[in-house]
């Protein structure tokens, strides 16, 4: 028994895309292959930033105040002689750890609350949805901006206003996903032996409604390190001399015409990791939702 | 000796169009070993009669409102959540109509085995792993050991189906409620399902409530019948005497309706019209409309049972 368990616990999706048919397809995706390769790239470089940037990302040289890319600087530095490569570089540490924070967040409140909704129905599932519409109504940057002007500034507290403000779809997806699963024969079948509520929800409809939470969670990845850098760039996120990519943006945004590498390359940086994580969506979404390829 | 007996039971459903009344008193009993067949059309009652039993009806929009369904002398109707979740499964178990969707996709055959032995710890078993192998050895599935560590998926359907039937029996209920098992699957894995049903019985001394519209099945597997028609039962009589001498018209109507190869299947008999509306249902007997013999009483009073003897009871004016 021990033996069994350990063996088939956690593989819930792992083993749908190690079957053949969703592997192949992943692989035949070029986009989402290039997607996750900038990813993992970006992973490597946000564990390794000390060993790549050259600089640390606060180190100031007043002898060389915005310095055009050279062999040296290969981003340039900025008006404090700071190197942008290394700031952009210890930057990916920063955009990472509160995009998956975020994410994680967002999947626990909207998981748990839409499969709260979904499951038990009722008077729970009018109040939780209605609760879910009224969240999704407000534009999340605005509502974002407001929550941080009354909680103060800060990349934690960057985290909890984004992660309040757009947990909703996991709760809208998860909530439909469920009430197609609860409909199930297994689901009744577990119910006639005996299982208890909770144990239904968490052994029969949990790991059957990871997949399309799975391929939300990667595209709301992008939409949380553009909220990030965008509440930076305002001045609400990191603070100085944090070197969070929003934050850069902004610190270049004076000198656009006369250095704009400071710029340019945490600007380079947001798009292609945005970029990126769409990419992968795209692809997860493919492998576990044939009805939705597009080709 | 009586195992579960069903009295007088009520059920009805809210519904856009208005209150439906799904069973509308409907009796039977079943003892100890013995296999109660219940057929009839498609929504005449049969699978929310299981499903009562095991008190899974919805609620709401779903309500019994009147009766006792006594289970080994308990009224289950009694009984608190909690309590009925240890008869689901350790005394009273259910398999449905469609293995390819009643395995959870995402844990073993094994696993999932194991889960019912968990929650039930029957007598008699030693440690779980070794029940789970010998309950799917005891469906005749081939090399136990190793195809417990497969998934859902890589069982075909009639496996599917044993593998359900293991779980459902690893902790030997006393009673079984199959709900058209075999209507799913090909013709001889049908007759292997049946036939690993009937072992079982056999072996368990359990009592069986076996829900199909197969006529086949039902004689070939069945000691008793019961013919549902509407939310009601018409007939209910020992398997032969059924096929040989139908009492009710329903039950000669369906019987007249199975083609036979020593027949011409141009004779075969038509019941004309279709099941009635249950917000609506007709007054009096609810098959009058579509009775060749139906007279005045049929359509302002409902027939009660009518005992013709030998346990051969039919819901028919004709008889009162």
């Amino acid at each position: 028994m021990e033996k069994t368990q350990e063996q088939s616990s956690p593989q819930t999706f792992t083993s749908r895309l190690n079957s053949n048919r969703s592997f192949r397809k992943f692989i035949r995706h070029k986009p989402a292959l290039v997607g996750l390769a900038i990813i993992i790239l970006l992973i490597l470089i946000a564990i390794f930033a000390p060993v790549i940037a050259p600089f640390e990302y606060d180190a100031q040289d007043f002898s060389s105040i915005r310095l055009p890319p050279s062999a040296d600087h290969l981003f340039g530095t900025d008006k404090y002689g700071r190197d942008v490569f290394s700031r952009v570089v210890y930057g990916s540490r920063i955009a990472l750890m509160v995009a998956s924070l975020v994410v994680v967040i967002e999947l626990v409140l909207g998981v748990t609350l839409g499969m709260m909704a979904g499951y038990f129905g009722g008077k729970v599932d009018t109040l939780i949805s209605g609760f879910t519409d009224m969240v999704w109504a407000f534009p999340p940057l605005i509502l974002a901006l407001g929550l941080i002007s009354a909680i103060g500034a800060g990349l934690v507290n960057v985290v909890i206003a984004i992660a309040i403000t757009s947990w909703a779809p996991f709760s809208r997806v998860t909530r439909a996903k469920v009430l197609s699963m609860k409909e199930r024969e297994f689901v009744e079948a577990g119910i006639a032996i005996g299982e208890t509520n909770s144990s239904i929800l968490a052994r029969y409809i949990l790991p059957n409604i990871i997949a399309p939470n799975l391929v939300l969670a990667t595209l709301t990845i992008p939409a949380a390190i553009l909220t990030t850098s965008a509440l930076s760039f305002l001045g609400f996120g990191a603070q100085p001399p944090s070197p969070d990519w929003g934050a850069i943006l902004n610190e270049g945004r004076e000198f656009l015409r006369d250095a704009w590498w400071i710029s340019t390359f945490p600007g380079i940086a947001i798009l292609l990791t945005t970029l990126a994580f769409n990419f992968l969506g795209d692809g997860l979404r493919d492998v576990f939702d044939p009805k939705q390829t597009v080709q | 000796m009586t195992l579960l007996e069903i009295k007088n039971l009520h059920l009805q459903f809210q519904s856009d169009e208005g209150l439906a009344l799904v069973l509308d008193g409907i009796n039977f009993d079943i003892k100890k070993g013995e296999t109660l067949g219940l057929v009839g059309e498609s929504g005449c009652g049969k699978s929310v009669t299981g499903l009562s039993v095991l008190r899974l009806i919805p609620t709401p929009p779903g309500e019994i409102t009147e009766g006792e369904i006594i289970f080994e002398g308990e009224n289950l109707l009694e009984k608190s959540a909690k309590e009925m979740q240890n008869i689901r499964g350790g005394r009273i178990a259910m398999i449905f109509q469609d293995p390819m969707v009643s395995l959870n996709p995402v844990y073993t055959i094994g696993d999932q085995i194991a889960e019912a032995i968990d929650l039930h710890q029957p007598k008699g078993i030693t440690s779980t792993w070794d029940g789970v192998v010998e309950a799917l050895d005891s469906v005749q599935i081939a090399d136990p050991e190793s195809r417990a560590h497969n998934y859902p998926h890589q069982f075909s359907g009639g496996m599917r189906q044993r593998g359900m039937i293991a779980m459902m029996l690893s902790c030997r209920p006393s009673l079984l409620i199959a709900d058209e098992p075999t209507t799913a699957l090909d013709v001889t894995v049908q007759a292997q399902v049946l036939q690993v049903i009937a072992d079982l019985q056999k072996e368990l001394g359990m009592a069986v409530i076996l829900i199909t519209h197969n006529l086949g099945v039902v004689a070939e597997s069945c000691d008793r019948v019961a013919v549902m028609y509407a939310g009601t039962i018409a007939e209910i009589a020992d398997v032969e005497k059924l096929f040989e001498n139908p009492k009710h018209p329903y039950t000669r109507g369906l019987l007249g309706a199975i083609p036979r190869a020593d027949r011409d299947m141009n004779d075969l008999a038509i019941i004309e019209g279709s099941v009635p509306n249950h917000v609506n249902p007709p007054k009096g007997c609810r098959f009058h409309p579509r009775c060749k013999e139906a007279m005045d009483i049929c359509r302002i009073e409902k027939p009660t049972d009518v005992d013709l003897g030998e346990d051969h009871i039919v819901a028919c004016h004709l008889y009162g």
